[in-house]
């Protein structure tokens, strides 16, 4: 009696092993209706860019204020400064600062770093 | 050799943790993916993925950036944000730079639609500007209520090649009363031929049959920085045939039916009127009889 029961452990921790290796390993759960939130860090990055370049073509900071919550619905401008000063600090493409720094300017949340592409302190 | 009793306790523990392991890893705690990429996105998402990637050409003009960030995406979302995009933005009526980098983007993808025909146009063209004063196309001579105001300095005259239009202006008149600033605009077919035969003093004589106004036509309006549409019979208790634009003061209009490279009027613009107000146009359009 004390064997089978023994047995029947080892199979149950075989069968846990089995099933957690099919369901996370080999046959995962499959996303296909992810948010913005979700994204890969570079496809982010890319997000952030185009929420600047559409508020530089509508010039509507509402749209791009709740574009940028669909990354972070705490603190929306986040996502954006830290993109912003990544570049700055290396060297991004200066068109690209520039636009990220008038959204930022537009949504009050600039920072030093940024100063130099106001064109002027604040 | 391995009993029948071992064999079942064995199989019966791997079949019920086999079962709690997919439990848990499909439900509990199923993998979480934050590494997704855009084709991935729900379809809302998908889409708003694609217009911010269309506005972006149109902030940098880098086309290849652009394809970049589209691809993977499938080609009916591209195509069917792309157009819906475009044919909004030009019944709000954006900007023509705006439109011209939209154009040239969806273009590049093999999308197409009526809104794009103005653009495709104009290859890279900065956009110029419509004639000074009001030239119809028909004969017609306009008929104004005050006499303009000198005009001021005509901007270019944009580069599209305009195409015959199967209308003509009937007759355009500036108006000083009523609601200011606006082009109303008549659409209406020819009345029927009248029959050539003599009456017979025993039948009556038919009663003259007026113009017929067509509903469902596409009317263009053309500035320098952009168009706006209409359709006529949206305000069936005008006219089934009638449609109306806002204006600007000192902007030149042109005014097309159908396509908009078909212009029948261009140079169109508001005047003062004496006693201070805008005036407004109204204009009857007719569809030339068929050849």
């Amino acid at each position: 009696m004390r064997n089978l029961l023994l047995l029947g452990l080892v199979g149950l921790a075989l069968g846990v092993t089995l099933g957690l290796l099919v369901g996370w390993v080999l046959w995962p759960v499959q996303y296909t209706n992810t948010a913005p939130a979700q994204l890969r860090q570079d496809y982010r990055n890319d997000y952030i860019l185009m929420v600047a370049a559409a508020y530089q073509v509508e010039g509507n900071p509402d749209a791009a204020l709740e574009r940028l919550a669909q990354l972070e619905p705490e603190q929306p401008t986040r996502p954006l400064v830290e993109l912003t000063e990544t570049l700055i600090a290396q060297g991004g493409r200066p068109t690209d600062i520039r636009m990220l720094v008038r959204l930022a300017e537009a949504l009050g949340a600039t920072t030093p770093a940024m100063w130099p592409y106001l064109g002027g302190t604040p | 050799m391995i009993s029948r009793g071992r064999f079942f306790a064995l199989s019966l523990g791997l079949a019920l943790g086999l079962a709690l392991g997919l439990v848990y890893a499909w439900l509990i705690d199923p993998v979480q993916l934050y590494n997704t990429t855009p084709p991935l996105l729900r379809s809302d998402y998908r889409h708003e993925w694609i217009r911010l990637a269309a506005l972006g050409y149109v902030a940098d003009g880098d086309m290849d950036r652009a394809l970049a960030r589209l691809k993977g995406l499938r080609e009916e979302d591209v195509r069917d944000a792309l157009a819906a995009m475009i044919e909004a933005y030009a019944a709000h009526g954006q900007p023509a730079p705006t439109m011209r980098r939209l154009t040239e983007l969806a273009r590049r993808l093999g999308v197409y639609t009526p809104a794009m025909s103005i653009y495709l146009e104009t290859p890279g063209a900065p956009t110029g500007g419509i004639l000074p004063t009001p030239i119809p196309t028909s004969p017609v001579p306009p008929v104004s209520l005050t006499p303009p105001p000198p005009t001021p300095t005509p901007p270019p005259v944009p580069e599209w090649t305009p195409v015959p239009s199967p209308y003509r202006v009937l007759s355009q008149n500036l108006v000083c009363g009523g609601t200011p600033g606006q082009l109303r605009v008549w659409v209406q077919a020819p009345p029927p031929p009248e029959p050539t035969a003599t009456p017979s003093p025993r039948r009556p004589t038919p009663t003259p049959v007026g113009p017929r106004p067509l509903d469902g036509v596409v009317l263009w309006l053309l500035w320098a920085d952009g168009a706006d549409r209409a359709v006529t019979g949206l305000r069936p208790w005008v006219s089934p045939g009638y449609a109306d634009f806002h204006l600007q003061p000192g902007v030149f209009y042109a005014l097309s039916v159908e396509e908009p490279n078909a212009p029948v009027l261009s140079g169109l613009s508001l005047q003062t009127c004496p006693d201070g107000g805008m005036s407004s146009w109204e204009i009857v359009i007719e569809r030339l009889p068929n050849e």
